[in-house]
């Protein structure tokens, strides 16, 4: 029933593994944006 | 609802069906009816895995909850995005190169059957217990609008849900989830204009902050260190990441989704968009929720939201005392809306006060009268706003928005149980080598069990309090140990079967016995809880073991 290839097989499509580190970085440094801006405004309102 | 309303509701649910079963082609094979064929792009990808995730729970209970309690719900997701990058980085590229169909499957690979089966097995017990509280949101809506009884409500939902997941198989699903999110976000958009519009006929932008940050309800920020308040910045950051992590990296429904995705690289992309966006759209939901809550201060709301028992209470020895607590509800709401035309701060949270200990009051009445001591209206509040105050078209395509809510999120949660049933369980242990079309046959029947059985879970569950968090509460009791049992799979070298097992179970008890012993502990913790034990547990039993080779221990 398996079409997938065996673990370990090499599928060049599927296996496609480019690093994404500096999306990493943005993504983490926009939460720590919406966090401080979430805290400033709940401040300014409170 | 108006005749139209109803039109554009069942013409959008239509839609989703009859789309749902287009979807059906190519599914014939189990890696097509299971996994799409690993075709799918990332963005379809991405806003499945949203989809699965925000279902109409997030709809019904996250507005009700903001209502009541403001922003503070947000923190929950705050770990979200780190917990992305963290799976990006390892379990996706694990997952893929495995080629395997469950997570679970991973385990035997790495321990043994043992390990695998009782992993999976707490996955289908706590999945199966949420599906149906992710079934029981839109009961509730369509209960009160309709006067049905939930029962009756509950199969309306089911059966079309059921229907396409099951013939449909995974890419219906996923289909099914990219159109929902699309109206859900249009929806929630609509309702934040009309919400605006009407609180603009009464005050300014700035003074509708002013009133809802006067009560609270803007906080959305915790900073203090208190395991006993549920949500924190704390609780989120450190038992939230735990959730997030194991729900996003351990729980079939959410792995299941980016593994239908072409490879690595895009299932990592799907998982980057829930990471920009969800904080983002999250925050849209809640906010709805306190504008509903600034509306209602101009408009005059009902004491309590729920009417499920009002002519039980009326017929009551209770009904006298419930007739005042509504003419002193009436008396305060007057006095809050005047103290919030004039901006006189201390007068509104005065009278914002005194209108919330009424409604407690008059909900005890109602406990009391009715016997229903759950008894709760917070899934109510946005409901009654759509019915009462939107305008017709919109009416109903919110409520469409809720139904295909339910029905994607559950139908990819339905199409998880039966993978995990079929590929952990039926073909590990029964059947082994059958024929691709016997395990189709086998799924379908998984599917439409499982579908029968969240039906029944859903009747029971409508009335616990918030239903985002009855949703939470029942993953927390499982999420954590499992992923405790997953760092000690792809973490370390040195974890053995034995361990794992042991761990796992002393994870689970752990847990439990928090839960039971420890009630003031928030639900939040039962996560790190969970894999902390198993982690520490696991490790302990394996260092009594002679070290031996991955895979072979």
């Amino acid at each position: 029933m398996n079409q997938n290839p065996e673990p370990g097989t090499l599928n060049p499509e599927l296996d496609r593994d480019t690093p994404m580190t500096s999306t990493y970085i943005q993504v983490l440094v926009l939460e720590a944006l919406i966090i401080a801006a979430l805290w400033v405004f709940g401040r300014m309102f409170a | 609802m108006r005749p139209f309303d109803w039109i554009v509701v069942v013409a959008y649910v239509g839609w989703i069906i009859v789309d749902g079963l287009r979807r059906s082609k190519g599914t014939d094979k189990v890696d097509g009816y299971l996994l799409a064929n690993r075709s799918l792009p990332w963005w379809a990808v991405g806003l499945s895995v949203m989809a699965t995730q925000m279902s109409a729970v997030t709809i019904v209970g996250t507005t009700g909850l903001a209502y009541s309690t403001g922003l503070r719900f947000i923190q929950n997701y705050f770990p979200l995005p780190l917990a992305m990058v963290i799976l990006s980085l390892t379990v996706v590229p694990f997952f893929t190169r495995a080629r395997v169909y469950t997570a679970y499957e991973y385990l035997e690979r790495r321990f043994d059957v043992r390990v695998r089966s009782l992993a999976s097995f707490l996955f289908l017990v706590g999945r199966a217990a949420s599906l149906g509280v992710t079934l029981a949101a839109p009961s509730v809506v369509m209960s009160v609008i309709l006067g049905w009884s939930l029962p009756v409500t509950v199969l309306v939902i089911c059966i079309p849900m059921i229907a396409y997941t099951t013939i449909g198989g995974v890419q219906a699903v996923a289909w099914t989830d990219v159109k929902q999110m699309f109206i859900v976000v249009f929806g929630m958009s609509s309702a934040v204009v009309i919400l605006l519009y009407g609180i603009f006929q009464h005050v300014g932008f700035v003074q509708a902050l002013q009133l809802a940050g006067a009560t609270g309800r803007l906080k959305a920020v915790d900073f203090s260190f208190n395991l006993s308040e549920t949500y924190t910045f704390w609780s989120a950051m450190l038992g939230g990441t735990f959730l997030m992590l194991s729900y996003f990296g351990c729980d079939q429904s959410q792995v299941q989704r980016y593994l239908t995705a072409k490879s690595i690289d895009e299932a990592r992309q799907s998982l980057m968009m829930s990471a920009w966006v969800k904080i983002p759209l999250q925050l849209l939901i809640l906010a709805t929720g306190v504008l509903v809550f600034v509306f209602y201060l101009f408009t005059t709301p009902p004491m309590l939201f729920n009417h499920v028992y009002d002519a039980q209470v009326a017929a009551s020895p209770h009904a006298a005392e419930f007739a005042g607590l509504q003419q002193q509800f009436d008396t305060a709401i007057v006095n809050r809306r005047e103290a919030a035309l004039r901006a006189d701060r201390a007068a509104f949270v005065a009278s914002d006060a005194r209108v919330k200990a009424i409604r407690s009051q008059a909900s005890a009445v109602v406990k009391t009268a009715t016997g229903d001591a759950e008894y709760s209206d917070v899934n109510y509040v946005f409901p009654t706003f759509i019915t009462s105050q939107m305008p017709i078209g919109l009416v109903g395509l919110m409520i469409a928005a809720i139904f295909a809510a339910a029905m994607s999120a559950s139908g990819g949660e339905l199409n998880a149980l039966a993978t995990a049933t079929v590929i952990d369980f039926y073909r590990r242990h029964f059947v082994k080598d059958a024929a691709d079309s016997h395990y189709v046959f086998v799924s379908k029947l998984a599917t439409f069990g499982w579908g029968l059985f969240a039906c029944y879970v859903a009747t029971r569950a409508a009335n616990q309090g918030s239903l985002i968090e009855v949703v939470n509460r029942y993953g927390s009791f499982v999420y954590g140990s499992l992923l405790g049992v997953f760092i000690l799979a792809i973490m370390t070298k040195r974890a053995t079967a034995r361990g794992a097992f042991w761990g796992l179970l002393a994870g689970m008890a752990a847990v439990l016995t928090v839960a039971t012993q420890l009630p003031w502990v928030a639900f939040l913790w039962h996560n790190l809880i969970g894999a902390v034990v198993v982690v520490v547990v696991g490790m302990a039993i394996s260092y009594t073991q002679r070290p031996t080779s991955v895979g072979s221990n």
